[in-house]
């Protein structure tokens, strides 16, 4: 049937292995997050001077760092630091760049042309420049970084969703919405939105892991997640001062995030193939 | 108490062209009224305008009154409340104007929820009488399924149920069945006539086929170029017509147990994105004198001829 919704498209996809080797790197990095919430091998701050510098052995899996405390720990809790400042901003930069996208399709005209011009304006600057600048100025700590992260996401949801919608806007079933008496906002929740959520969600993959990548420029520049908490940005610059000393310090925080980055990009462009006759209609 | 439009122009914006040319029609509540034209003479136009709902770069002039009240250049949120509540909107094709991603039962309770001020579970409840009605066996579990996984005829049932979901007092049906099987054809129809007769509805049916909606209406109005030529109760309009251009499409027309070929009218229907100078079937037309070339027959005793045929 040509008229597939994106949605079945989602559910026919046969999983292919980017897509599970991607799931599988992003969602352990994510469980041992989670997990840190409960349960942590050491207490993630616990200062133990004795036990400095160790390297990984049965005791310390990734070793301890200059202060004696559990790498592994900290990698686990600075992951659950890490994907809250992530999923925040991804949540707000979303919702806001979702209903901005939305009303410029629905209003056309004006609105849409400021819009557009309001997210060019945006795009024009290097997003984790102007998210150094941002918490340079508005001070440092994750509710700014947060903040400057999901700004930067505004404009790409936006415009995902204007394109995506563009021709459900002149669809039959938005005219026969429209024939039924129905308001320009509850079509566009009730119709528009279901039919393009499949994409959004690809989306929303792919920019989490670019706003773990700012997150950790932001902390490892010590702009975003403050002492005493932690964050694989915040890790990687401590370990930087005992590089030659201490090359576990990176190692462990460093993979984590590799991790997840990769794994999350894999599963967004998995998502993609799989929904790709599905995205060849709407565009 | 009816749905009027008095004299309605649509025109592409900022041109002089107008593609509907003056049209006024009457529907009142309980009647059916049939619309029949060739291809581009105006029919979904002319039901568009009704709704309120022309495409962008359309302008709209005339009057569209429902029970005395004037909906041409009506904000909004008064459409809001004509548009599925007092009329409601058949569509041509019925898979594309449902909403892949919804149930039918949850686009017809929507609709229910909407305009009748129901519950979730009320709503609900209206969905599945309304799918009964319209002939779905199995309402209760059908309810739950996706439009994808209905026939057209099915489906055009199901757009049915929406359009009934708001308790309309009018239907506007445009080629409510052009896009399904022949066989299917007949019981929709079927259903629409019903359906619009025990609950009083007024009903426009559209068609590019003049026996179709002959069969169906009470009255009939027949389009040209953007234009009503000839309207009337249907048996007179079918057993003495006066306008020579419905005339000639009863010509045209296969009948069986009739001898001889069906005549087809000569020429070509005219461009409308050119000015138009009297009468827009006079160069097609066997009785066409100067007169008809100059000056624009109105319509008059349910004819726009200045040579109208006389039993
Ligand atoms: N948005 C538009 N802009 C410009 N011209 C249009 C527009 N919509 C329709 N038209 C033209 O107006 C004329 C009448 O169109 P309309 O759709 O009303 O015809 P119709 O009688 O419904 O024909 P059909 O039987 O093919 O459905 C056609 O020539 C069509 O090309
Ligand atoms: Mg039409």
């Amino acid at each position: 049937m040509a008229e597939a919704s994106v949605e079945s498209a989602v559910v026919r996809a046969r999983i292919g292995p980017a897509l599970l080797l991607g799931a599988a790197m992003a969602g352990s990095m994510i469980a041992l997050a989670l997990i840190s919430l409960v349960w942590t091998p050491y207490e993630p701050a616990a200062l133990n001077i004795r036990s400095r510098l160790t390297p990984p052995g049965l005791d310390h899996l990734a070793g301890t760092d200059a202060l004696g405390r559990d790498i592994f720990s900290m990698v686990m809790a600075g992951g659950a630091n890490s994907l809250m400042v992530g999923l925040s901003a991804i949540g707000l930069g979303a919702v806001a760049g979702i209903a901005l996208g939305l009303i410029a399709g629905a209003r056309g005209g004006w609105i849409e042309e400021a819009v557009m011009r309001f997210s060019d304006f945006t795009f024009a600057f290097p997003a984790l420049l102007t998210a150094i600048m941002l918490t340079a100025v508005f001070g440092a700590g994750p509710a700014n970084a947060v903040a400057a992260i999901a700004i930067f996401n505004i404009p790409v949801f936006a415009r995902v969703t204007r394109g995506a919608a563009q021709p459900l806007w002149r669809s039959g079933y938005v005219l026969a919405a429209q024939t039924l008496g129905k308001g320009m906002t509850r079509i566009a929740v009730s119709h528009v939105l279901p039919n393009i959520s499949a994409l959004l969600i690809v989306q929303a993959t792919i920019q989490l892991a670019l706003a773990i990548v700012a997150e950790a420029g932001l902390s490892y520049l010590g702009l975003g997640i403050q002492p005493p908490d932690t964050s694989w940005g915040k890790m990687l610059n401590d370990s930087q001062t005992r590089l030659a000393q201490a090359p576990w310090m990176a190692l462990a925080p460093g993979i984590a995030l590799a991790l997840t980055v990769m794994g999350l990009n894999l599963l967004g462009d998995g998502l993609r193939d799989r929904l790709d006759p599905a995205l060849r209609r709407v565009r | 108490m009816s749905l009027v439009l008095d004299n309605v122009r649509v025109g592409i914006a900022g041109t002089g062209i107008d593609l509907v040319r003056g049209v006024s029609l009457a529907l009142p509540p309980g009647e059916t009224l049939g619309i029949a034209g060739e291809s581009g003479s105006g029919k979904s136009l002319t039901a568009q305008a009704a709704m309120g709902l022309l495409a962008p770069g359309l302008r709209l002039d005339g009057g569209i009154l429902l029970d005395g009240m004037r909906l041409d250049g009506a904000e909004d949120p008064a459409w809001q409340g004509v548009r599925g509540r007092r009329i409601a909107y058949l569509f041509q094709e019925p898979m594309s104007v449902l909403n892949p991603v919804q149930t039918v039962g949850r686009q017809i309770a929507d609709v229910a929820a909407l305009h009748q001020g129901l519950s979730r579970a009320a709503a609900r409840a209206e969905a599945l009488g309304l799918m009964q009605q319209v002939g779905i066996p199995d309402p209760e579990r059908r309810a739950g399924a996706y439009p994808q996984s209905f026939s057209g005829g099915q489906a055009q049932r199901i757009c049915l149920a929406v359009a009934l979901a708001g308790k309309p007092d009018y239907l506007i049906a445009d080629e409510p069945t052009t896009a399904l099987d022949v066989t299917v054809q007949a019981r929709i129809l079927d259903l629409l006539m019903e359906t619009v007769a025990s609950r009083g509805m007024g009903m426009m049916l559209i068609s590019h086929d003049l026996d179709l909606v002959a069969e169906r209406c009470g009255r009939i109005a027949v389009f040209y170029a953007g234009r009503v030529v000839e309207t009337g109760e249907t048996r007179r309009v079918l057993s003495a017509p006066r306008h020579p251009y419905t005339a000639g499409l009863l010509e045209a027309r296969p009948r069986i147990g009739h001898d001889g070929l069906p005549q087809p009218i000569p020429g070509q229907v005219p461009d409308l994105t050119r000015a138009v100078s009297g009468c827009a079937f006079a160069p097609r037309c066997p009785r066409a004198t100067e007169r008809c070339r100059s000056d624009d027959p109105g319509l008059e005793d349910g004819t726009a001829c200045f040579h109208p045929l006389m039993p």
